[in-house]
């Protein structure tokens, strides 16, 4: 079976070229955006007049634009499709980073991960909570290349908590961990 | 100067410049010249049209690269139903319309296109739009005979064509 012919063009480089990385990079977002869009829509079981409706709107063409990846949305558009469609399309919320340490087994992970986002990368095991921290806690968890440990093995694993915390906070911190820990259904 | 190409000739390559992870562009090369249709395309307009032809050319790296052939960003049904002849979206303020065939998200071929003249409400009414749009219909019907003789195979990926890639008016018939 021939495979297709690979075939670079020059012509297409130098267009490329003549785009600076500014406006490659808008042109990328504007369709991740309506990609984005286009997602949160059909998550909703909606189509796009379903949409229309939602902001008071008649004209279908409008809705082909902002999909087409081509438009430049106002901020109050974009505020306006977030409410109706329930998705967060503009991130006003500044996430501080902070550095986590899990101690568990014979392992110790060490990362820096943005507040409420997920540090591990497999199935969701439990979700702990403390003050405005929100960990979720997953089963196969594979940190520096170690083999995957068992669900019940980790439960006891936990001890420690932010490094930016002292010593007090980081064992308060774990013991709220231990203590919240809710495996889900 | 560029002469009109006539008749179902052509050879599918894929343009390794555009193409990525998501999907892969493909472009057609009609035997005796010595570019691709979408490189044609590009010549044709680069004097008058260049920041679109610039917008066109990074919304289709981006399509290959980063976000695949999503239906929305093509404005489909330019060709009869089923065919999967479409256009890649172009506003009711901007001149140029690029044709392509659509399968899927993960494969596209590049034909040609030209200035949306304002004055028209069918294609047909534009000789060049014509002849770019008829040329793609008739090689989607091409490759759709291939794919059911199994000439034509999509690849395990899904992103590339494999099989006979090569079109001439004898073949097929």
């Amino acid at each position: 079976m021939n495979n297709s012919e690979i075939y670079k063009s020059s012509i297409i480089d130098d267009l490329l070229g003549s785009t600076t990385s500014e406006e490659s990079e808008k042109i990328e977002k504007r369709m991740l955006l309506a990609a984005k869009i286009d997602d949160a829509i059909k998550a909703k079981g909606w189509k796009n007049k379903d949409l229309l409706k939602a902001l008071n709107k008649d004209n279908p063409s409008v809705v082909t634009k902002w999909l087409s990846g081509t438009h430049n949305f106002t901020i109050d558009t974009l505020f306006d499709l977030e409410r109706v469609l329930e998705v967060n399309l503009v991130n006003l919320e500044e996430k501080p980073k902070r550095t986590i340490a899990v101690s568990y087994l014979h392992m110790e992970v060490t990362r820096t991960v943005p507040v409420m986002e997920p540090i591990f990368q497999e199935t969701i095991l439990g979700i702990c909570k403390s003050g405005d921290v929100s960990i979720r806690l997953k089963q196969k968890v594979t940190p520096l290349g170690q083999e995957p440990i068992k669900s019940t093995e980790f439960w006891s694993c936990i001890s420690s908590g932010w490094l930016d915390h002292s010593k007090t906070e980081q064992k308060r911190f774990s013991k709220n961990i231990e203590s919240q820990l809710v495996p889900l259904a | 100067m560029l002469q009109p190409y006539r008749g179902m000739k052509g050879k599918l390559v894929k343009l390794v410049n555009l193409s990525g992870s998501k999907a892969s562009i493909y472009s057609v090369i009609i035997p005796g010249e010595s570019v691709t249709l979408y490189e044609r395309f590009i010549q044709e307009n680069a004097s008058s049209f260049k920041s679109e032809l610039k917008d066109i050319n990074d919304r289709l790296k981006a399509i290959g690269k980063t976000v695949g052939a999503r239906e929305q960003y093509f404005k489909l049904d330019e060709g009869i139903p089923g065919d999967g002849v479409c256009a890649l979206y172009d506003d009711p303020d901007k001149r140029l319309r690029l044709y392509c065939i659509r399968y899927g998200t993960q494969l596209v071929i590049l034909g040609g296109g030209g200035p949306k003249p304002k004055c028209i409400r069918a294609l047909q009414e534009d000789p060049k739009l014509t002849e770019e749009n008829y040329y793609l219909r008739e090689l989607s019907d091409k490759i759709t005979e291939r794919l059911k003789e199994k000439d034509i195979l999509f690849s395990k990926s899904g992103l590339d064509f494999e099989g006979d890639l090569e079109f001439n008016d004898e073949d097929d018939e």
